[in-house]
């Protein structure tokens, strides 16, 4: 049986999570690992002082301030498998698994950040509540 | 003659939400979606659409 919310109610959720960021906080993205045993970080992108806007009151999607690029991501050999966004005090909020379509059909075998790469982002939306 | 009551639904735990095939209190899961680019050391630009879907508490 489908559960559905209101507008007002997605909106409401995505923001009280938007809202556990707070300043300082940053978009990491990580080999394998759990929001509490996170994999090892491969790129770190500052993330604005307010992080998100506030949350349509119609769909619930947040979307990102302007986050900054990692212009000497720590890279690694092997491929990302995490995003995650976390405090300033590296308390991860949000967790999850990502797969990669690239533009580029050479690289559909994954996401891999050497080190020494500038990795930027320039779109990003959450939504706690989809229905 | 009475007829027996059905047995009352299972309810649902933190575990079982968002738990594929599991019982979910939410509906379809939370969404993080991004596009990112990445500039390698030869100057080549390759560009990312990152879609994370994200069940439950800890996955």
């Amino acid at each position: 049986m489908a559960t559905t919310h209101s507008g007002s109610a997605k909106a409401a959720a995505t923001n009280a999570v938007t809202a556990l960021l707070g300043a300082g906080a940053t978009l990491t993205f990580r080999l394998a690992g759990t929001i509490t045993a996170p994999g090892a970080v491969a790129a770190t992108l500052p993330l604005s002082a307010t992080p998100f806007a506030a949350a349509s009151g119609t769909t619930g999607v947040a979307i990102a301030n302007a986050i900054a690029s990692d212009s000497a991501a720590a890279g690694n050999a092997s491929p990302v498998a995490n995003a995650a966004l976390q405090t300033s005090g590296a308390v991860l909020i949000i967790h999850c698994a990502v797969a990669a379509s690239a533009s580029d059909i050479n690289m559909s075998g994954g996401l891999t950040i050497a080190p020494g790469d500038t990795v930027s982002c320039s779109s990003l939306t959450y939504q706690a509540v989809p229905s | 003659m009475t007829e027996p009551l059905p047995p009352a639904a299972a309810t649902p735990s933190n575990a079982d939400v968002g738990a594929p095939g599991g019982s979910s209190l939410v509906g379809a899961p939370a969404e993080l979606r991004m596009t990112i680019q990445v500039t390698r050391a030869s100057g080549v630009v390759e560009t990312f659409e990152l879609r994370g879907e994200f069940h439950g508490n800890d996955a």
